[in-house]
């Protein structure tokens, strides 16, 4: 069970997300391909985010590289996207992008951020941290147990890459047409697949 | 220490009277690495030599006036070897060399240069012998860049034993690399360098240290031809990686207090020409073309590389005199051999007429030789002055010419035996075929598919009716399968099959279906098209007549009969033109037509602001090509001949050059879980 990302994103309906930051653990694959995985990872955020609702809290599953993209987005236009592997559990993702939502609100109030148009880099050192510490749901199992009774009365809309999309949009036809995926990283995502099965490219 | 000794980063001699022309013909990585060394070993300091006092210096006097041993590691040995032989060592005055970590007796009024990799191992060596006085002086050369912290080392042991006095002079030579042709190089470095940049269980910090290897090497190579160049890689790859690091490394070298001085070549030419002939280095992973490192080869060297096994231009091979077979070494020297250096990139076909032609000269110059003799002879019987004199003239040219005829034979030897070696396993493996198959196979002109399934389903080599071994066999099919757009599902079972039953392994192929899929959409993305060529066919009836030609290059057969079937294997087995497709990049990015390369970074380390770096708008004339993992004759060659076509001048090099037995190897072990 593994946490890849957290990225945060300014989101405004019917336009682009907008980064403003994101962290990576991606030790786990190898040395020369993180650059692309990066690319993908950033792909794969960016184009969830923008297609969660104000309030929603949403779980799409990427059957095909055993990902799974979880996102939330406040009211105020704050997202946050968190990457996992397919095993890690729903419900401690969607606590730790609670939790990332309000600590980047301690060091980055509304007002610094609400008239971005284009990717920054704003520094959240809490994220590092919490990214570590997430890495193993059950160490961050306490954290559970006092939201318990909130965690009830909401439910998680887990959806399909299919539903996500819009008028027959498919993932991979967004992944040729992205500005995040260099030339490389687009056939990488293609075939992420099968390299899988053959040299543990993911 | 600083009283005894001065670091000072070695430059390129300068030459006066630079023009264009002369400069261009410098771009050659072989003359500048001797021109290094020769440098290296004669002592002189730089600013009191220049090319013309050496060559004055050696028309004078064939020998040096000071005597000096020379003293290497391993490393530097793989370096000296392919480039300077004994007689060149001697005549830079050196009578004696020796490896560095081996029992070495005291020679004394003997100066002693070192050339070594600065490693501690090496360093702590290099003490002892200061300590055991060895020698009167000694001069330090380190093939790459001496770390403070090693030179500190240096400076302490040779303290505490008192032997400061011993070290005359320290330089950093950067010259880490190893130069086969005036236009190919290969690093120095452990081998594996497939597995070492794609197996994705690589340890971060090993990943890393292939990586600074490579760029410490690829430095070295730039410091020895004197130029900055621009740089292209294609993204998140092990090439950008590299390309990056060594980016950073050249820029921080041009801005530190007499950084410049290492590319001191660069001042010479002043800024106008040194802007107009800046070269492209040009990074690749050697994922962008895999099948080329499988083709069976059809030019001589890259056959005598892959057939023979041939590694630091030396080649071992059976030689069958008086009905004995034995084992014997030849070196290759494009420099002193000119039928070598001539017919590298030919095809084998042409190869064996050429050997032909280069016997019957020898017998005809043999006769000239002959008639000068029976003049002699003749003119022995007149007593009179004048004659006396014409047959001392005579003598003379007598000599200098027995002694031309003596190494014309001793090269037309070597070239018959490296022939008649790799005739016999091009007849027994059927190489030709292989070659033609796969030939049709890529230039899409596949119309024989009877052939096709015969070379892979027959026997092996060695029972009846076999052809190829396993290996070629495999060659084969990854080639087709990788060239082919849709393979039928049941023909590769057909074939998979097949090979099975004959005990093969065929983890190497799944690993190239997973790539073949990566690289279509790498090829689908960028919307490449291939350019279709004419077709062609290969009669059996034609390969028949060319195996009968193999068997006369053996046996000096009459000339009339010889003719006809050379004639035939040339029409049948001449190489198509065709770019491979790591040329297709060089010449996008040369010629600044921004297709293949269009994703690809641009680096300037002569650019300080890295926002905003002003892109070249003349095309490239030269260039530095590098595949990371992995390089092959077959490419090398497929690059000469494309810069030859167009009047440019490309420079290959690679972490190594696999033969495609080394190449499957590897991907075996990578498939190893």
């Amino acid at each position: 069970m593994k946490v890849y990302s957290i990225g945060l994103f300014k989101v405004v309906p019917g336009n682009k997300p907008v980064l403003l930051n994101i962290v990576y653990e991606l030790s786990s694959f190898g040395f020369f391909q993180r650059g692309s995985v990066k690319e993908v990872s950033l792909f794969v955020s960016r184009e969830t985010v923008g297609r969660t609702n104000v309030g929603e809290r949403v779980s799409m599953e990427h059957t095909q590289t055993q990902k799974v993209c979880h996102t939330t987005v406040d009211s105020k236009g704050l997202g946050c996207s968190v990457l996992t592997d397919s095993e890690y559990p729903g419900r401690v993702a969607h606590t730790l992008i609670r939790i990332c939502l309000e600590e980047f609100y301690k060091v980055h109030p509304e007002s610094e951020w609400r008239g971005l148009q284009s990717d920054v880099e704003l520094q959240t050192p809490a994220l590092d941290q919490l990214l570590l510490k997430y890495q193993n749901p059950e160490t961050a199992d306490p954290m559970m147990n006092l939201q318990k009774n909130l965690d009830e009365t909401i439910t998680i809309v887990k959806k399909t890459v299919e539903q996500l999309g819009q008028r027959g949009e498919k993932l991979d036809d967004l992944a040729a047409k992205s500005d995040d995926l260099s030339f490389q990283s687009k056939a990488f995502m293609n075939n992420a697949e099968r390299m899988n099965k053959c040299c543990g490219y993911v | 220490m600083n009283q005894n000794s001065s670091l000072s980063s070695s430059g390129m001699m300068g030459s006066g009277g630079f023009g264009f022309d002369q400069f261009s013909n410098n771009f050659s990585i072989k003359t500048k690495q001797i021109e290094s060394i020769n440098k290296m070993l004669s002592l002189k300091s730089e600013s009191s030599s220049s090319n013309n006092n050496n060559n004055n210096n050696k028309a004078i006097s064939g020998w040096q006036e000071v005597w000096k041993v020379l003293i290497f590691d391993t490393h530097c040995s793989n370096i000296i070897a392919p480039i300077l032989t004994k007689g060149a060592l001697r005549n830079q005055g050196v009578t004696l060399y020796l490896p560095l970590h081996s029992d070495r007796q005291p020679i004394q009024d003997v100066p002693a240069i070192y050339f070594v990799l600065p490693t501690s191992d090496n360093i702590k060596r290099i003490a002892e012998d200061c300590k055991n006085k060895l020698y009167d002086n000694i001069y330090l050369n380190f093939a790459s860049k001496l770390s403070n912290q090693l030179m500190e080392e240096l400076a302490t042991l040779t303290i505490q034993s008192d032997s400061v006095s011993m070290i005359s002079k320290v330089y950093d030579q950067f010259l880490n690399f190893i130069s086969l042709e005036n236009d190919l190089f290969v690093l120095n470095n452990p081998r594996d360098s497939y597995l070492s940049f794609n197996d994705t269980r690589i340890k971060d910090t090993q990943a890393q240290e292939n990586i600074d290897m490579v760029v410490d090497s690829l430095f070295s190579v730039l410091v020895t031809l004197g130029v900055v160049p621009i740089i292209r890689a294609p993204k998140n790859s092990a090439a950008e990686m590299i390309a990056l690091a060594l980016e950073k490394r050249i820029s921080t070298t041009l801005q530190s207090s007499g950084g410049s001085n290492v590319f001191s070549n660069m001042n010479e030419m002043g800024s106008q020409l040194s802007s107009f002939y800046r070269p492209v280095l040009i990074l690749l992973d050697r994922n962008v073309d895999l099948s080329v490192c499988l083709h069976h080869p059809w030019t001589y060297q890259a056959l005598v590389h892959d057939v023979l096994n041939m590694s630091l231009n030396q080649v071992r091979i059976d030689v069958t005199q008086n009905g004995q077979t034995s084992k014997k070494s030849y070196g290759l020297d494009s420099s002193s051999d000119s039928f070598w250096s001539s017919n590298t990139g030919a095809a084998f076909s042409s190869v064996a007429g050429e050997i032909k032609s280069q016997i019957n000269e020898y017998y005809q110059q043999m006769e000239k030789l002959q008639q000068i003799t029976d003049i002699k002879l003749d003119d022995s019987d007149d007593f009179d002055n004048n004659n006396k004199k014409s047959n001392e003239n005579k003598t003379k040219g007598l000599g200098n010419l027995v002694q031309e005829m003596d190494e014309k034979k001793r090269l037309i030897d070597i070239h018959t035996n490296l022939a008649t070696d790799l005739t016999k396993n091009i007849r027994d493996r059927q190489i030709d075929c292989f070659f033609a198959m796969e030939e049709s196979i890529i230039t899409r002109s596949l119309t024989d598919k009877k052939e096709l399934h015969s070379l892979i389903t027959s026997p092996i080599v060695g029972e009846t009716g076999g052809r190829g071994t396993l290996e070629d066999k495999i060659r084969l099919l990854i080639i087709y399968f990788l060239s082919t757009k849709n393979v039928p599902q049941s023909e590769m079972d057909q074939y998979e099959d097949a090979l099975t039953k004959m005990g093969a392994d065929l983890s190497t192929l799944d690993f190239f279906k997973k790539t073949k899929a990566f690289n279509e959409s790498l090829t689908a993305i960028a919307n490449v098209n291939q350019s279709s060529t004419q077709s062609s066919n290969t009669a059996s009836g034609k390969i028949g007549g060319f195996m009968q030609m193999m068997t006369s290059v053996t046996g000096y057969q009459g000339v009339e009969s010889f003719t006809n079937f050379f004639q035939q294997g040339v029409r049948a087995l001449l190489p198509k033109s065709k770019d491979l497709f790591v040329t297709r990049i060089v010449e996008s990015i040369m010629d600044l037509k921004n297709t293949l390369d269009a994703d690809y970074l641009y680096l300037d380390p002569k650019i300080q602001n890295k926002s905003n770096v002003p892109k070249r708008t003349t095309p490239f004339k030269e260039a530095i090509v590098f595949t990371v993992g992995g390089g092959n004759y077959v490419e090398y060659q497929n690059l000469q001949d494309f810069s030859k076509k167009h009047n440019k001048k490309i420079i290959y090099g690679s972490n190594e050059l696999l033969t495609s037995k080394e190449f499957l190897n590897q991907i075996k072990n990578l498939n190893k879980n």
